[in-house]
């Protein structure tokens, strides 16, 4: 009993200001939007906005042959699942669409393609202007414009009966996403950028707030110790931002079919742990900030637009130069993004998870050891 | 009138500027972002480790490796013995795939003069596995001269077709990603700026109560807008400025259009991104609001204007969006003022419709002003 | 009544600096338990810092504190437990219902569940919230905040309550239930402390500390420093409607150290004792007041004409016509009625008090005048125009200051000044001309390259007064211009306001102060966003005049009209 009631006390002021807080999210509006609406359409944009799986790319097609041989070529041009081909009798008509972006490729069959290709001195040219302006798609468009000439040339080969060189072909599979769907990274990943916003750019308006509302002097004048004022603060904004990542696992697995091959628990396990970081560095934030305004604006400087760009979720981490890439271990969405798209696409494979998980834990209770330092409940 | 303008004009130009601090913040977090974006935002794909798996023991593996080690990308080529041997690695990330000769591949290609190597790639990380993919692929099987890509020319025997098939990449003939993503960065970054710049403006304003002491005096909402207007304008040519300096002197990217067009688009652009915060801070009363809402236009305009991806490759519903989207225009018109050297008549269309943009963001925001009744 | 031996609290050389400013300046002291204690002084003279200090919420810069026998900042809880505190602004969570922030406070303060019932029941009773405990803190009225602020500093029955400002924004009648409450505190042995601006609160305390610019220039009963002025204070009746002028002509004597407007009289304060120049019967000799020694210890009202009157570019509207006219203005936010069909006029040359608590509707009926907020129903005009739809000429014969400063804080006073000098269309000599004026006349001199937010209260608002009046309007809308500055500079404002009033301005001003409606040529009272009572300052008093009360002041008029209008 000597000890049972302090230790009640303790429990009924840690649950007050959970309750306090817990209630002020509900009315608040803008915690709505930042842990519902936000993370919708994030999911949303990234779904349907973001792809990077090339479809159909647009190329002109200019044949000054006449030749079965141009038909041919053209013909295999039209067949192919990955151009819409645009007929264009001129050379520079053609240029003129490549420059304004109408097409993404030009392709001339030059005349006396046909003959000069059956002809013993060879000399034969099909000549391919490609849009440079965008490096990727242009990547992806020499690759598929060199399979299909590549077919079209054993075809000729083969028609004529002449056996060819030895090919050697390269049989592409991909691991976990076998179709390689972009969608199936991309959402995992903006779930951590959804993470981190609610984890700490909700956060981080916290104490902010109140002190900008003059309510945190109360606070500060009751008998409430650092540890329960912490504790208080985060629990509830980890129960809203595990509610609202499994409103996310829902849509991705309803909506988008993103597969989850590892178990539900090792996500939730791998979700909480990232919280801690999230969590504290909204704190952080919160604690150094006097203005909710400025608190936001650091939030997005140091969470939100690190989360989007140095994570690994839109960009990888291994092409970046070395001194950005040890400035990404201090981002705790880095260690997220990797396990949530491990969780997601491989399975629970924990030699994979656990070293990133420690990470996050190790950079949360970096942040925590700040905040309680500078929480000092005083007001000056 | 004009008197009106200037002083507001020239109320803000102190606002931002008066101490060092503010300064330090319109120069230093852009020119940092700068670097930072620059270096990370590439879909190149760097520094691969891609393990090796040779059960076919032949020459080709060595062939094969060898090829890789001479394309910049690949910075490791890991041998393992065995294919579960080499999923381990994958799983934990050490390599992004694997390339496996088969048993039997170097009987197969002398009997029928074809074999398939296989290549297993990390789909978690599903755009750095298919980038690497076309490497692999580009290096074992390059498109070009006679057939395709015999491996021991010797062995091409009788009289096959000749052809050449000759790419040439325009606009960026190395295909370098920094050319395509730093001319997209001028556009993005001073997106923001603009954009957050006058919905807080204005939004900081009404919390102070200095919003209600101009509304009473005589300036007229159309004043009030302008003068809101021109110093984001005017922060934004000089960070354009900055960019430009950057983009060509230091990272090389070519400035083959007109500095003219370069400017006009510039303002253009600033215009209708200042319009648009200023249409939102018509429609909020507090900072936290403006920021929020800048916030929300922000994502989905950065996100759908072919800055991280082609807006080809999105639906063609959000294809649609695209229209009111100041930065798709603005991304068009820098990779043609930057990369494409275009001329006016090239990118008048797209300079229309940013200053349509402006003029009816403006406008409503007027309107919105002039009700004043919250 | 036996005073306790150990003091509640105890100060000694306590010094607290922020950067460069020191807030506090060397200060000791020692607070009486079981007494009140005023803790008086103008804004910014380091009155919150005090209190702050005082209940563990800052750490000294040097010197000690000790409250009820400890350090209060040390971590752990022994002092809070014992200490209730207020803050300014009540410390409430406003999107919170009555109960929630009840409970909350309850359990941060663990107070035991069983006991829990009881406490509520006694405090609701306490501070009569009972029938509102659903209510969001937020939707509550200032008073009602203002004693729910309370009931939770309350609930862990504290030894010591510190009130920041408890009376601030708050109207009569809710303030007189406050010291009722109170004084039942100290009753059960509790020591209160609470601060305030105004004098009259203060001289209801047993003790006053008086602070200034962060150093403690009087500790000790109210009444002994009253005394410095004893047989020095006197009134003098005049004729109704002549008050403003009369007080002006009394302060421009040798002999005087300040006078203002008491009711129908004015109120006198002679510089030294041979006082043969204030003989009866004009003058009737009156006990001091302690704002009337607070006044002397300051250095006394400022003399001389009014320069802002004397510097008017003379264009008066012609006297007696009608500049401002309300009608049935009516706002309605949600279900809410700010405004309820208020109507009214202001003539050239008039002073119109707009007299209520905050939330009334004061500020809303000001900014539809103002064009500023667009009526749910009924019309304004300023100078026969509506403001809503005006061009931008009309609006240059208005003059507006907003309740809270509302200048460019980080422009310097200058840039300010020039600012409006051109917002308002001033050409070159008249801006030159007027912007120098304003300089002089304000004593802005030595603070033009400062930025305006970090301007002293009463600069800010010399500043803010300045802006509104470079242009010379016809119109001047003042939003509570005094609210939170000391005596002295209250007097300024009222003299320069006063003075306008000759060149044929028509003044609107809000004010929660009811002696400063004295100033005011008529009143409007305004309750629960309706117009109760409008008349002269006399007139008002003339109808609660009984018996009883046969000299009511203005606050007893408001008092009494509020109640008749309950009934």
């Amino acid at each position: 009993m000597i000890l049972g009631a302090p230790l009640r006390a303790w429990w009924q002021q840690l649950g007050a200001i959970m309750l306090k807080e817990g209630k002020q999210v509900v009315r608040d509006p803008s915690s709505w939007i930042i842990a519902v609406i936000l993370p919708l359409t994030f999911l949303f944009l990234f779904g349907y906005g973001i792809s990077l799986d090339t479809t159909v790319v647009k190329v002109a097609l200019v044949r000054e042959d006449a030749s079965r041989d141009a038909e041919q070529l053209a013909g295999a041009l039209g067949h192919s699942r990955w151009f819409r081909v645009d007929w264009y009798t001129e050379r520079p008509r053609a240029e003129r669409a490549l420059r304004d972006a109408a097409v993404k490729a030009v392709v001339i069959i030059p005349a006396e393609f046909g003959r000069l290709l059956h002809a013993t001195g060879g000399g034969a040219q099909v000549q391919v202007l490609v849009d440079g302006s965008e490096p990727n798609t242009a990547n992806y468009v020499r690759g598929y414009l060199s399979a299909v000439w590549n077919e079209f040339l054993a075809a000729r080969a083969s028609e004529l009966g002449v056996s060819q060189a030895p090919v050697l072909d390269v049989a592409v599979r991909y691991w976990y996403n076998a179709n390689a769907i972009s969608r199936w990274f991309l959402i995992p990943g903006s779930m951590t950028v959804i993470m981190t916003l609610l984890g700490t750019l909700l956060t981080s308006l916290v104490i902010a707030r109140e002190y900008e509302r003059g309510t945190l002097e109360a606070l500060y004048a009751t008998p409430l110790t650092r540890g329960q004022i912490l504790l208080g603060k985060s629990l509830p904004y980890f129960l809203l931002a595990m509610i609202s990542m499994a409103v996310c696992v829902l849509t991705a697995r309803g909506l988008f079919q993103v597969p989850l091959r590892g178990s539900l628990l090792t996500l939730g396990l791998v979700s909480a742990t990232f919280l801690v970081p999230a969590l504290g560095q909204g704190l952080l934030i919160s604690v150094s900030m006097r203005s909710q305004m400025a608190a936001a604006q650091l939030g997005l400087m140091t969470g939100y637009l690190p989360a989007m760009m140095l994570s690994g979720f839109l960009f990888d981490i291994h092409s970046m130069p070395g001194w950005l890439q040890l400035l990404t271990y201090l981002i705790p969405a880095r260690y997220m993004n990797v396990s949530l798209q491990t969780v997601f696409l491989a399975g629970d494979i924990w030699a994979v998870l656990l070293p990133n998980m420690l990470f996050m834990l190790l950079v949360g209770t970096l942040f925590f050891a700040l905040t309680w330092r500078r929480l000092h409940k005083r007001i000056d | 009138m004009l008197q009106r303008l200037f002083a507001i004009v020239r109320k803000e130009l102190i606002t931002m500027l008066r101490d060092p601090r503010a300064r330090a913040s319109l120069i230093v977090p852009p020119i940092l972002q700068l670097f930072i974006f620059a270096s990370a935002a590439t879909m190149e794909v760097k520094n691969i480790s891609l393990a090796v798996v040779d059960l076919d023991d032949g020459p080709y593996a060595a062939d094969l490796e060898q090829r890789l080690a001479g394309a910049p990308s690949f910075t490791a080529l890991p041998r393992y013995p065995s294919v579960q041997a080499a999923r381990k690695a994958l799983e934990r990330e050490q390599v992004l795939g694997m390339l496996v000769l088969p048993s039997g591949l170097s009987a197969q290609l002398a009997r029928e003069h074809s074999g398939v190597v296989q290549l297993l790639m990390d789909g978690r990380r599903s755009n750095a596995a298919q980038i690497t993919a076309q490497y692999v692929t580009a290096a074992i099987t390059p498109a070009g001269s006679a057939s395709a890509a015999p491996l021991d020319t010797a062995a091409a025997a009788g009289p096959v077709p000749r052809a050449e098939l000759v790419i040439d990449n325009w606009f960026n003939p190395n295909l370098e990603y920094r050319w395509f993503m730093l001319p997209n960065l001028v556009g993005t970054l001073s997106l923001g700026v603009a954009l957050m710049l006058t919905a807080l403006s204005v939004a900081r304003e009404r919390e102070l109560g200095t919003f209600d002491q101009t509304l009473v005096s005589p300036a007229t909402p159309v004043e009030i807008a302008l003068g809101k207007l021109l110093p984001s304008l005017l922060v934004a040519l000089l960070q354009t400025t900055l960019y430009l300096l950057l983009v060509t002197q230091l990272y090389g990217v070519p400035l083959r259009g007109s500095l003219v067009i370069f400017y006009g688009a510039v303002l253009a652009f600033a215009a209708a991104c200042a319009g648009v915060g200023l249409f939102i801070s018509s429609l909020v009363h507090t900072q936290q609001q403006a920021f929020l809402g800048a916030f929300a236009v922000l994502l989905p305009f950065a996100l759908l204007s072919g800055f991280a991806t082609p807006v080809e490759n999105m639906p063609w519903w959000l294809q649609l969006f695209t229209g009111v989207n100041p930065l798709a225009h603005m991304l068009r018109l820098m990779q043609g003022v930057f990369l494409k050297g275009s001329a006016f008549a090239a990118q008048a269309h797209e300079l229309m419709q940013l200053v349509i943009i402006a003029l009816c963001t403006t406008l409503a925001s007027v309107v919105l002003f002039r009700r004043k009744a919250r | 009544m036996v005073t306790a031996p150990e003091p509640a609290a105890r100060v000694q050389a306590l010094v607290k600096s922020f950067g460069a400013t020191r807030a506090l300046d060397g200060i000791s002291a020692s607070l009486p338990a079981g007494t009140i204690l005023g803790l008086l002084g103008p804004d910014g003279s380091g009155k919150t810092t005090l209190i702050r200090l005082l209940a563990g919420l800052m750490t000294p810069t040097a010197g000690s504190v000790e409250v009820l026998g400890r350090r209060p900042d040390a971590e752990g809880g022994a002092t809070q437990a014992e200490v209730g505190y207020m803050p300014q602004r009540f410390g409430l969570y406003e999107d919170l219902s009555v109960l929630d922030n009840l409970s909350l406070y309850a359990d941060l303060r663990a107070l035991p569940t069983p006991a829990r019932q009881a406490r509520f029941a006694q405090l609701l009773a306490f501070t009569g919230l009972a029938p509102f405990t659903a209510r969001l803190a937020g939707a509550l009225s200032g008073g009602m905040k203002q004693k729910l602020g309370l009931a939770c500093a309350l609930l862990g029955r504290p030894r010591l309550l510190l009130l920041d400002e408890p009376g601030v924004g708050v109207d009569p009648l809710s303030r007189r239930e406050l010291w009722r409450m109170v004084n039942e505190l100290l009753q059960q042995g509790v020591t209160v402390l609470w601060s305030t601006a105004y004098l009259e609160e203060a001289e209801r305390c047993a003790h006053i500390w008086l602070l200034d610019a962060g150093r403690l220039l009087y500790a000790g009963a109210p009444q002994e420093l009253s005394q410095r002025v004893a047989g020095r204070v006197f009134r003098r009746p005049v004729a109704a409607g002549t008050a403003r002028r009369a007080a002006d002509a009394e302060l421009e004597r040798p002999g005087v150290l300040d006078a203002v407007i008491q009711g129908a009289s004015v109120r006198v304060v002679a510089r030294a004792v041979p006082v043969a120049q204030f003989a009866p019967p004009a003058y009737q000799a009156v006990a001091p007041r302690l704002e009337d020694a607070y006044v002397e210890l300051l250095g006394g009202a400022r003399k001389g004409a009014s320069a802002l009157a004397q510097g008017w570019p003379s264009r008066a509207p012609e006297r007696g016509s009608v500049l401002v006219r309300a009608r049935g203005l009516t706002r309605r936010f949600g279900d809410f009625t700010a405004a309820d069909r208020v109507s009214f006029e202001v003539r050239a040359g008039e002073i119109y008090g707009l007299l209520g608590p905050n939330g009334a509707g004061k500020s809303t009926t000001f900014r539809m005048l103002c064009g500023l907020l667009r009526p749910t129903a009924g019309e304004a005009s300023v100078a026969g125009v509506n403001l809503l739809h005006a061009a931008s000429q009309a609006r240059a014969r208005l003059g507006y200051m907003a309740q809270k400063f509302s200048l460019y804080g980080d422009l310097s006073v200058r840039q300010n000044l020039d600012y409006f000098a051109d917002i308002y269309g001033l050409r070159r000599e008249a801006r030159r001309t007027r912007v120098n004026a304003m300089i002089d006349m304000f004593d802005l001199g030595p603070h033009l390259r400062d930025n305006a937010a970090l301007l002293p209260l009463g600069y800010k608002q010399r500043l803010a007064l300045a802006c509104a009046t470079l242009h010379a309007p016809a119109v001047l809308f003042l939003d509570e211009p005094t609210s939170g500055v000391d005596p002295l500079m209250r007097r300024e404002f009222w003299h320069h306001i006063g003075a306008l009033t000759t060149r044929g301005v028509a003044v609107v001003v809000t004010t929660h102060f009811m002696e400063e409606a004295e100033y005011c040529d008529r009143i409007g009272l305004i309750w629960r966003g309706r117009k109760i009572a409008e008349g002269t300052p006399d007139e008002l008093k003339q109808r609660v005049r009984s018996s009883a009360h046969p000299e009511p002041t203005l606050e007893d008029a408001f008092i009494a009209l509020i109640g008749s209008e309950a009934a």
